[in-house]
């Protein structure tokens, strides 16, 4: 009898609990929201609440501010916050997408997937936006502006933020070496001759290398086709061809050189125990590739006297690439009214001016905090990039597909499996697949 | 009498065993340790290479921020709400039907278990926008009951359960049958009783599943009111690095609980596997 009893009690304090939240209904009103974030603006929302969804909890705070100024000017439209963690978040926002009801009104997205839900659908066309004058393109670099146009030409997003991909130097193993820094024009020989100056063994095995490959290879073998005068994934300016150019099969073979010819780069076996990011932060390696928002975390390793910045290490033209983050409002969204608004919001001086403190804003003019903090460094090395940035290569195919199969082959490639011709020739075949697969 | 034991002590088959065992035990443990050790570290230890075992100092705060600055008790109470429910709610509904599928007898018993079993083969990444759907349709996204309703049932724990009653001699029943007992006193008073190790199986199965289920409650929750603690772990993550130090110390604290009711639930565990001769 008393088990019987158990179970009805449990049931009905379940039964409670599902009524009683289950009220609150979907992603529009909500009594249950985030409270702790928008909780006294409550009472003015009239116009409805617009779910933005990010990931990145180091600009939590730069978010938390963003969406508390719109709600000043806008008292009528009540912003609801969600951080999602990065793993989670395409699955999160791609699930509610395909149910036919986004959990997001506004959210972050990125160049690679944005081509994908551009292709798709699943981006709001947001171009009336920019036709009106409402959001000014001219505030943009065109780089940032191009990984949010969509195939038909028309606009599906807005840049957030620009971040391009530099050389990040330990100043003190360069002077360990009596090297000069790497300055604004360094070029890959340069690199190459620095590399072979700062790489230590000890008993024939090497305890310090001059340089390593980024694993993220959208910070350096992607770079490597630019800077070698190379193309990705543009069959039309490129021969027919996604990357199994010769450019692009030279520029692969300079940096797998790197590893398996002048040993001044740690190949895959050491790279898969130790991330080239953790080899960096702890003297092990000179010289590494990457966006300026790492640079807090190597200052707060190494402290900010041993960090410098320079240009990416140049073999034939002087480039990089720009991954620049947007924001853009998923197809399906229930209050797409409000989403506009606040989306020009996002776009304004003043949506774009409270990231500066962490990142560098995609609105062109707002100096970036760190750009002060790290002028000893030559930090504006990364604003001036972005004369000469591409975008984040993504055009004519998924650039998630094409930059997994990338990634494969670039694993075989550090790892000594495969020779570059092969792994390229490899991924071109990937790539043609996975563009077949999307059609 | 004490020679023999010595003799027994140094049989080189059991200084294998225990070498083998004593391997087994570090593996598993050292990356607890790790994890318990790095939680009084600073980023700079843990993230030194070579390896630093020790803290400089034994202090609290990286405990003190992880406690202090993410809604952690909020995220404690909100695990603990939905795993208690989920876990007294599927164990309630698995015996329940266990029962009916091993013992009772109905036309199409077998063809329905068949087809239960197959649902078992089902990953469950294609259910995923389905029950969205559902989640949707019904209201309940963002809130608790999008967490607890549909795991009231599991496949997996009604199978396990089955396979235990099935192991139950049927004169058990026949007795009860005789003294005057009905379906309902048969389960609840006759075998239920004997069924305390399975079912103490299924719910350590079911707490640690359900406090460390990330994916679901993440599709399903926006409010950080109602996240749980695996979604307001992985939230710590910057978008290119992951705070170790801090990270860790969080984990020490949401598997703190789980190694409590593996302690106490362990052997049950052991021995309800060995039984129904499947794994988890």
């Amino acid at each position: 009898m008393k088990k019987i009893l158990a179970m009805i009690l449990c049931l009905v304090t379940l039964l409670t609990m599902a009524s009683g939240c289950g009220s609150g209904g979907t992603s529009g009103g909500k009594d249950a929201s985030s409270g702790s974030e928008t909780g006294s603006k409550e009472d003015t929302a009239e116009q409805g609440a617009v779910e933005f969804m990010y990931w990145g909890a180091e600009q939590k705070e730069a978010m938390e501010t963003i969406a508390n100024d719109f709600m000043d000017v806008h008292p009528e439209i009540k912003v609801n916050l969600t951080q999602v963690p990065n793993d989670q978040y395409w699955t999160k926002l791609l699930t509610s997408i395909a149910s036919g009801s986004p959990c997001a009104d506004v959210c972050w997205i990125n160049p690679s997937y944005a081509v994908s839900m551009m292709n798709a659908g699943q981006l709001v066309n947001v171009q009336d936006l920019y036709d009106s004058k409402d959001i000014d393109s001219a505030n943009f670099v065109q780089a940032a502006l191009d990984s949010y146009t969509g195939p038909d030409g028309a606009m599906y997003g807005v840049p957030k933020d620009f971040q391009t991909v530099c050389l990040i130097y330990n100043k003190n193993l360069f002077d360990e070496a009596n090297l000069p820094y790497p300055g604004n024009d360094y070029t890959w020989e340069q690199m190459l001759s620095d590399a072979q100056a700062l790489t230590k063994t000890e008993d024939g095995k090497t305890v310090q290398w001059g340089y390593v490959h980024n694993s993220s290879v959208m910070s350096s073998w992607f770079v490597y086709c630019y800077v070698n005068g190379g193309e990705l994934f543009d069959p039309d300016n490129n021969g027919g061809k996604y990357i199994d150019t010769d450019a692009n099969r030279e520029a692969f073979q300079n940096a797998a050189d790197l590893i398996f010819k002048y040993g001044v780069a740690p190949d895959g076996s050491v790279t898969a125990e130790t991330t080239p990011d953790e080899l960096f932060m702890n003297n092990k390696v000179a010289m590494i590739t990457y966006v300026p928002s790492q640079i807090a975390n190597y200052v707060e390793m190494l402290g900010e006297d041993a960090i410098g910045v320079a240009s990416f290490p140049y073999m034939t033209q002087q480039s990089t690439i720009s991954n620049n983050l947007g924001y853009g409002i998923p197809s399906g969204t229930k209050n797409l009214e409000a989403a506009k608004i606040f989306l020009t919001y996002l776009a304004s001086r003043e949506g774009q001016e409270p990231q500066s403190d962490i990142i560098i804003p995609a609105y062109q003019g707002i100096t970036s905090k760190m750009e002060e903090e790290y002028a000893d460094m030559n930090f504006s090395v990364y604003i001036d990039a972005g004369k000469y940035a591409v975008g984040t290569p993504a055009e004519a195919v998924s650039g998630n597909a094409a930059r997994q199969a990338v990634e494969a082959e670039v694993q075989s490639i550090i790892f000594g499996e495969k020779d570059v011709a092969t792994a390229l020739k490899d991924a071109e075949e990937s790539i043609i697949k996975a563009v077949e697969n999307a059609k | 009498m004490t020679e023999k034991l010595k003799r027994r002590r140094i049989r080189p088959r059991s200084v294998l065993i225990h070498a083998v065992l004593l391997l087994g035990t570090v593996t598993m443990l050292l990356p607890f340790l790790w994890m318990l050790l790095a939680s009084f570290k600073t980023y700079q230890e843990v993230m030194h290479i070579p390896i630093i075992w020790l803290p400089s100092s034994w202090n609290l705060d990286n405990y003190v921020e992880v406690l202090g600055n993410m809604h952690f008790g909020r995220y404690f109470f909100n695990t603990l709400v939905v795993t208690f429910l989920t876990t007294a709610i599927q164990l309630t509904f698995c015996a329940l039907t266990a029962y009916g599928f091993s013992r009772l007898r109905f036309p199409g018993r077998d063809a329905i278990f068949f087809g239960f079993i197959c649902l078992l083969m089902v990953p469950t990444q294609m259910l995923i926008v389905p029950r969205y759907i559902m989640m949707v349709k019904f209201h309940w996204l963002d809130s608790y009951a999008a967490l607890i309703i549909p795991h009231f049932i599991s496949i997996y724990g009604t199978f396990l359960l089955r396979q235990y009653f099935m192991a139950l001699p049927r004169d058990l029943e026949d007795a009860a049958k005789i003294d005057g007992c009905g379906y309902i006193q048969i389960f609840l008073q006759v075998l239920m009783p004997l069924m305390t190790n399975a079912c103490l199986a299924l719910v350590v199965y079911t707490v640690v599943f359900n406090w460390n289920d990330l994916l679901w409650p993440l599709l399903v929750l926006n409010s950080e009111k109602l996240r749980t603690l695996a979604i307001g772990i992985a939230s710590m993550r910057d978008e290119h690095t992951v705070a170790r130090h801090l990270m860790m110390t969080a984990g020490v604290i949401s598997t703190f609980p789980l190694i409590l009711v593996f302690a106490f639930g362990q052997k049950k565990l052991i021995e309800s596997m060995a039984l129904s001769g499947i794994k988890g």
